[in-house]
């Protein structure tokens, strides 16, 4: 099944076959680079969205670009010049982090070639006054992009069809993830499933995905006694981590993930107007906090929920995985993890840059799992 | 915690009515911990926008921390408090210098009476931050506000979305804007005002609330208009820098950024400016320059590294380059429109600050600074630890190459000196300057 799943989707745009069979279609696309940007609406225009994740290659083309940022922001820079972006149509930004922010006139300036490159502006304190009026008519200049883009009107009807849609989708992941916990899947197996997820038409991976539910449900593993490992951070160019925790003896069972809880975990409203369910869900409404968000709690939110998946999935320990010059990530860094260590949580931070999971990153890990497995009496 | 020994000289000053600031700093730092034990002042720490003048509407002391870890800089003391930070799990590479050094004051700081002889703020009654200047600000003050458990407000400030980017000419869009301060001139969508109104009217009641002190708009329209005319000053300061040779460096001018900050609005600020602009009128009729022999007209930008200036700007001093301007020592000081209401004054200003708009605003204040005040190249210090300005510097560095201009990136940390490379700057310092004399040579035939 995980073959199956690795195989419908390429974390290159342009060799992602599910992809480039929407474009069969006649159908666009656009690379998003946040999930706080609402997928729904980009669907329910009849564009395909697709999370654009970077990947491992040294930088040429974009080699002076950004430095001191995240290689996240300067690989996907490089993958767009080099023309590995070429299959989509667009691309759309967010103001959600500085690189974002002062990176995205680069984009515009020297990716001339996509037709539609857009900034969206998010939400970043849920509670300030007058935030949701504010993101109502920003949301409402995005829907117009879209739909100047991909030339159909998004409608009450399209958009109430794609929230049922992602939110299946949402709900299958989590299913996924609690047959994780409880030993059926593997890390690395529900990790390509929630990744598939950001890659392809969301009513193909909820085929996909009922299909790896009927699979697993049908396993009959033997329980996973190893050491249970929770992981934190934003995204990550591959997988590489999980297999690395698998090889090592250890299983990642949870996770607050831009490529994992954190984009899936709340469905949006239904009980509310479509347009107005998304404009709550995405801003005001958000329960699950990232480090950028700045409402003056969001960090103990962000513990509450690390520690409720930990519960739920019965994890041993944190595991943080920052994207180096992640600004937001890493003054948040001190704070979560002081609070984790004072439940008498064990914590290890890997700081990645290049590679997910080179030589020393495993060394850590492995020392991380062995002194797990002891005091699990392994 | 023990004091350093200075490693590096002081900047020459190139003029002497700036002294004032650095004298009125220390008097500031001293009243704020009797403020503090008297409890008739509430002690704010703040950053992250410009809207101090609403703070002199209250008994309140402000304590601006991107200032105060400039200053901890110059001082030689932010190694010791970066350290600790680090050790608090607070990434060197990742993490703001600035909120490394004041997180681990915070931390060991406050209280140590060597420390405090050097300079010092009283833990806060009070935090105010914001997201204008950049994401790490908004995290930074929550972690203030947290380690001292005291009320925090936080500003959320978007981005200008760059479809308000319109020009009358695309093309020469850079010659579009005033030179000096409130560069944003573009009309601003209703809906980004209503937003900013709002939250400075729930700053206003904050503040109240905390200050047990009745908001007073009339009070507020005179800080206003002393702000203004600060800045009107400010303007004719920046008007005479074009002269030939420019009569005050980039490094006189980093001394006016505390009046920016802590006196915008005062009376105090408008004297001292009035001061610096008359001695800088009777260099210009003299004919005398910031530095004795003015070579080379540079424009310099962003954070410099705050504990080298003296080494920094003396060796540029030597070879007979000045810096004639810079979006660094200007950013917050604006015009203000007195016409609209004044909380609507106040948000006009916080929207109009360097670091919203578009990337292309920003890389064309520096082409407009180029032309403007006539310079011969971009010296550009791209501080290691900021998200900020390595995006910004590139684009401003490719805008200045497309339009003829030698451009020099310095990797530098604004405030913490464990990375700085001195020998290797002035060498990268001196090819540049050669690079520049060449095409000067060049120019002459």
């Amino acid at each position: 099944m995980t073959t199956k799943v690795k195989k419908a989707y390429s974390l290159v745009p342009s060799q992602n076959q599910s992809l480039l069979d929407w474009k069969k279609q006649g159908k666009k696309a656009i690379g998003v680079f946040c999930h706080n940007i609402p997928r729904e609406m980009i669907y329910a225009a009849g564009l395909l969205p697709i999370r654009l994740l970077g990947n491992t290659e040294p930088l040429q083309k974009a080699a002076d670009r950004f430095r001191y940022c995240c290689y996240y922001s300067r690989s996907t820079f490089e993958m767009a010049l080099r023309g590995d972006l070429d299959a989509l149509d667009g691309l759309c930004m967010i103001d959600m982090c500085d690189t974002q922010r002062y990176g995205f006139g680069f984009w515009q300036k020297y990716l001339t070639k996509f037709p539609y490159i857009y900034f969206f502006i998010p939400i970043l304190y849920t509670r300030a006054t007058g935030a949701l009026q504010f993101y109502m008519v920003e949301l409402d200049y995005f829907k117009r992009s879209l739909e100047e883009l991909s030339g159909n009107e998004i409608t009450n009807q399209s958009l109430a069809e794609a929230i049922e849609l992602y939110n299946k989708n949402r709900a299958l992941l989590k299913e996924i993830y609690d047959l994780r916990g409880k030993g059926v899947l593997s890390g690395l197996e529900v990790a390509e499933a929630a990744l598939s997820s950001t890659q392809m038409p969301p009513e193909k991976n909820n085929r996909l995905l009922s299909s790896l539910v009927e699979e697993a449900k049908n396993r009959n593993n033997p329980p996973f006694n190893g050491p249970r490992l929770h992981l934190s951070g934003s995204l990550m160019p591959n997988l590489d981590f999980f297999k690395l925790v698998e090889d090592c003896g250890g299983m990642v069972v949870s996770d607050d993930l831009c490529i994992g809880s954190r984009y899936f975990w709340e469905p949006i409203y239904t009980s509310l107007d479509p347009y107005e369910a998304i404009a709550t869900c995405y801003s005001v409404d958000q329960k699950i906090m990232c480090p950028s968000m700045q409402n003056p709690e969001s960090s103990e939110i962000r513990v509450a929920f690390i520690t409720e998946l930990m519960r739920r999935y019965n994890a041993d320990a944190v595991c943080f995985v920052n994207q180096m010059y992640c600004g937001s990530h890493f003054m948040d860094y001190p704070y979560v993890s002081n609070a984790l260590k004072e439940k008498e949580i064990p914590t290890l931070l890997i700081e990645m840059e290049q590679e997910v999971a080179p030589a020393a990153v495993k060394t850590r890990v492995e020392a991380f799992l062995e002194m797990l497995k002891e005091e699990k009496g392994e | 915690m023990a004091t350093e020994e200075r490693k590096t000289e002081r900047a020459i000053k190139g003029v002497q009515s700036t002294r004032p600031v650095s004298k009125w700093l220390k008097t500031y730092f001293f009243d704020s911990f009797e403020a503090k034990k008297t409890g008739e002042k509430v002690i704010a720490w703040a950053g992250g926008y410009t809207v101090y003048e609403i703070t002199h509407v209250f008994p309140m002391i402000i304590h601006m921390v991107d200032n105060f870890g400039a200053f901890m800089g110059t001082r030689q003391l932010s190694s010791r408090p970066i350290e600790l930070a680090e050790g608090m799990g607070y990434s060197h590479s990742s993490t703001c210098s600035y909120y490394r050094n004041i997180i681990g004051y915070m931390l060991e700081g406050i209280g140590d009476p060597e420390f405090a002889n050097v300079v010092g703020a009283p833990a806060p009654d009070i935090v105010l931050g914001g997201l204008q200047p950049c994401f790490m600000h908004g995290e930074s003050f929550r972690i203030l506000g947290r380690h001292y458990g005291v009320p925090t407000f936080v500003f959320d400030n978007p981005a200008i979305h760059p479809r308000m980017d319109i020009h009358e000419d695309e093309k020469n869009s850079w010659a579009e804007h005033s030179h000096c301060g409130g560069e944003y001139k573009h009309k601003v969508e209703s809906h980004y005002m209503d937003y900013t109104v709002a939250q400075a009217k729930d700053l206003v009641a904050f503040l109240e609330k905390h200050t047990k002190t009745k908001y007073d708009e009339g009070k507020f329209r005179e800080v206003l208009q002393l702000s203004d005319k600060q800045a009107e000053i400010f303007e004719q300061i920046w008007e005479l820098r074009r002269a030939y040779p420019c009569p005050i460096g980039g490094n006189d001018m980093m001394a006016l950024i505390t009046p920016q900050l802590l006196l915008s609005g005062t009376e105090l600020g408008v004297e001292i400016y009035e001061g610096v602009l008359k001695e800088v009128k009777e260099k210009v009729e003299n004919k005398e320059g910031g530095i004795p022999e003015e070579k080379y007209r540079l424009v310099t930008d962003a954070i410099p590294p705050w504990y080298n200036m003296g080494g920094l700007y003396n060796y540029l001093r030597e070879k007979g380059a000045i810096s004639v301007a810079e979006t660094y020592t200007m950013m917050w000081q604006q015009r203000l429109d007195l016409s609209l209401k004044p909380i609507e004054t106040l948000a006009d200003k916080i929207m109009r600050w360097y670091t919203l708009p578009s990337t292309r605003e920003r890389a064309d204040s520096h082409l407009r600074l180029l032309k403007r005040f006539d310079a011969d190249g971009l010296l550009l210090w791209t501080p290691i630890s900021c998200k900020v300005y390595p995006c910004w510097n590139s684009s401003s560095r490719d805008l200045a190459r497309e339009y003829g201009y030698p451009v020099l990136e310095l990797d530098i940390d604004q405030t913490d000196p464990r990375d700085y490379d001195d020998a290797g700057i002035k060498s990268r310092i001196d090819g540049f300057l050669e690079v520049i004399e060449t095409r000067k040579r060049a120019q002459k035939g």
